[in-house]
């Protein structure tokens, strides 16, 4: 149970900070403009209204010039190929594992039932 | 859900014999090993984006499951609790044996749903702890779970150890709904759990329903499937106890 | 039963007001931090949210050092296998839960008036503030009796009782205390629902108490 703990708090160490540079690259974060509203109002205001230039915070960035847009589609594309990959790769890992563990038990139980 | 406990009348009515029920659970958790891959990759490679929150929106299709796992693994744990009092005479020692590996498995996930859950308001909010009702239930919800196993291990030398534990459980079970539901109701939340679109209807797009129904799927066929093994090792370690006696 | 009742509690209130251990211990507890924070504040006007997380901060730890000493005190002196033994577990629930709502009422008397004085509070809207404190001491005090009852047979009990009755007090805290803040800054306030929240807990909790009770006292 410890080791099934250690391993799922490793994999999801490196799914989210796989995940939180690749949505870096796919939409850059700024800080938060800090400003007389509350943390309800901030989240209110980026959740519920259309707005996604300040969705990640981001204020006063002009929007891409259309012909760059395809090419960070591409790069958008990579980098969920490459995140998803990586989670895929861990899920292996724990896959194999928790294979293992199956066929242990089952023998042990196989080894119980015999006279 | 449990691997080894005895299983309901209807099922020994219909003739059919528990180790067979017992069989078939095992192959349907097993499922998990094709049912987590394709989740993956829903998640990454058909759910489209959510206008507003960007690929970003793609950790709900983790954090959802993940939230959605550790409450079911608590609130089974308080069933088997429950039954494990209220039935039996308290002999069914399977029942709490099952109750605490589900406590555990809970206790993970809560701990990686919570996680996942901070990096998420982050890139959403701009801070990775808002105090929000939603993420103060999900660490009132963590906070039970060690209460239950620090209550546990001082009550290592009590006879009475598995009735006062379940008592406990289910106690805390009680109080945990009127955290969870009720004062998120009251207080408003920066939760967007009701919208994912912009025009705050209360819908996903069917691509996204999909991935998150197959998401939940999977991660429940995850919970089961490790709690089906560790009820195994738990009756494999009372057998070899009753063998010793 | 009633009898019993009632001689249970006769008996726990003659025994604390012979030693007073459970009332001076948690009132010590209560004036003294009040005083630390006055203290510290040295006369800077706090917000009434502020006023209101310090005052249930300082209840809800009162709490912790008071309301279990009911059933510990049974443990540590050998009496609980006679109340095991001779009289049914409801009647001991039922006298334990009214003596710790009464011993917390007492209490929370002791320690409004001294926090209103040291930490100079302007309280806007009276009634809802005194519902508000007294109706959430008895959310507080009828689900921690059972969780007295559970950790007086740990050991570790003065560290376990506020790791275990932290989850279950929090949605009372979290609603008593925005009331008592909106009770303390604005005038003519008024919220029943709060006040039925923390009611229907109360209610639910006890039943849930009574039902559970057996297997704690019982071996």
């Amino acid at each position: 149970m410890k080791r099934i703990f250690i391993t799922g708090m490793l994999s999801l160490l490196c799914v989210t900070g796989h995940f939180v540079n690749a949505t870096d690259d796919i939409a850059p974060r700024n800080a938060v403009q800090v400003s007389g509203e509350t943390d309800m109002d901030r989240g209110c205001n980026q959740v519920f209204t259309l707005q996604p230039e300040t969705a990640f915070g981001d204020t006063g960035t002009t929007p891409a010039p259309a012909s760059a847009a395809p090419a960070e589609q591409t790069t958008g594309n990579d980098v969920l190929y490459r995140v998803a990959g990586v989670i895929l790769i861990i899920w292996l890992a724990v896959s194999i594992y928790l294979f293992t563990i199956d066929r242990k038990i089952s023998r042990i139980e196989r080894s119980s039932r015999e006279p | 859900m449990c691997g080894t406990t005895e299983i309901s009348a209807p099922d020994r009515a219909s003739g059919s014999s528990p180790g067979t029920s017992r069989t078939v659970m095992k192959y349907i958790y097993r499922l998990v090993y094709i049912v987590m891959p394709a989740a993956i990759a829903m998640a990454f490679l058909y759910a489209p984006p959510a206008e507003g929150l960007g690929e970003s929106s793609r950790l709900l299709y983790f954090h959802v499951p993940l939230a959605w796992v550790s409450v079911l693994a608590f609130s089974i744990s308080g069933v088997l609790s429950v039954l494990f009092l209220f039935t039996g005479n308290g002999e069914r020692r399977e029942l709490v044996h099952a109750a605490h590996n589900s406590a555990a498995i809970g206790l993970l996930f809560t701990v990686l749903a919570t996680f996942s859950g901070s990096v998420w308001s982050k890139l959403s909010w701009g801070a990775y702890w808002n105090w929000d009702p939603r993420q103060t239930s999900i660490i009132v919800l963590m906070l039970v779970y060690i209460a239950y196993f620090s209550l546990e291990s001082a009550l290592r030398e009590n006879p009475s150890r598995q009735r006062i534990v379940s008592a406990y459980l289910v106690f805390a079970m009680v109080t945990v709904p009127f955290f969870v539901f009720v004062v998120p109701r009251i207080f408003p939340s920066l939760h967007p759990d009701p919208v994912i679109n912009a025009d705050r209807q209360v819908h996903l797009e069917s691509a996204m329903k999909i991935s998150l129904m197959t998401a939940i799927a999977a991660f429940t066929l995850l919970y089961g499937y490790i709690l089906n093994l560790a009820n195994r090792v738990s009756a494999i370690n009372e057998q070899k106890k009753g063998d010793l006696r | 039963m009633v009898k019993t009742i009632i001689a249970h509690i006769k008996k726990d209130f003659r025994i604390e007001f012979r030693n007073r251990y459970a009332v001076s211990v948690s009132f010590s507890f209560a004036f003294t931090t009040t005083l630390a924070i006055s203290l510290a504040a040295g006369g800077i006007p706090f917000s009434p949210q502020t006023h209101a997380v310090i005052l249930w901060v300082i209840m809800f730890f009162t709490a912790m050092s008071g309301l279990a000493h009911i059933f510990v005190r049974e443990e540590d002196r050998g009496t609980s296998l006679f109340l095991r033994l001779n009289s049914p577990a409801l009647a001991v629930f039922t006298a334990k839960l009214l003596y710790n709502v009464l011993l917390f009422f007492v209490l929370q008397c002791m320690i409004l008036p001294v926090y209103l004085f040291f930490m100079q509070l302007d309280v806007q809207s009276p009634l809802f503030f005194l519902g508000y404190v007294f109706l959430g001491g008895i959310a507080l005090s009828s689900s921690l009796t059972i969780l007295a009852a559970i950790v007086a047979r740990a050991g570790a009990r003065g560290a376990l009782f506020p790791v275990i009755s932290l989850p279950v007090s929090l949605p009372v805290l979290w609603v008593v205390i925005q009331g008592t803040s909106r009770s303390l800054g604005r005038a003519g306030f008024s919220s029943p629902g709060d006040m039925v929240f923390l009611l229907a807990f109360s209610g639910t909790i006890t039943a849930v108490s009574y039902l559970l009770f057996e297997f704690v006292w019982h071996d």
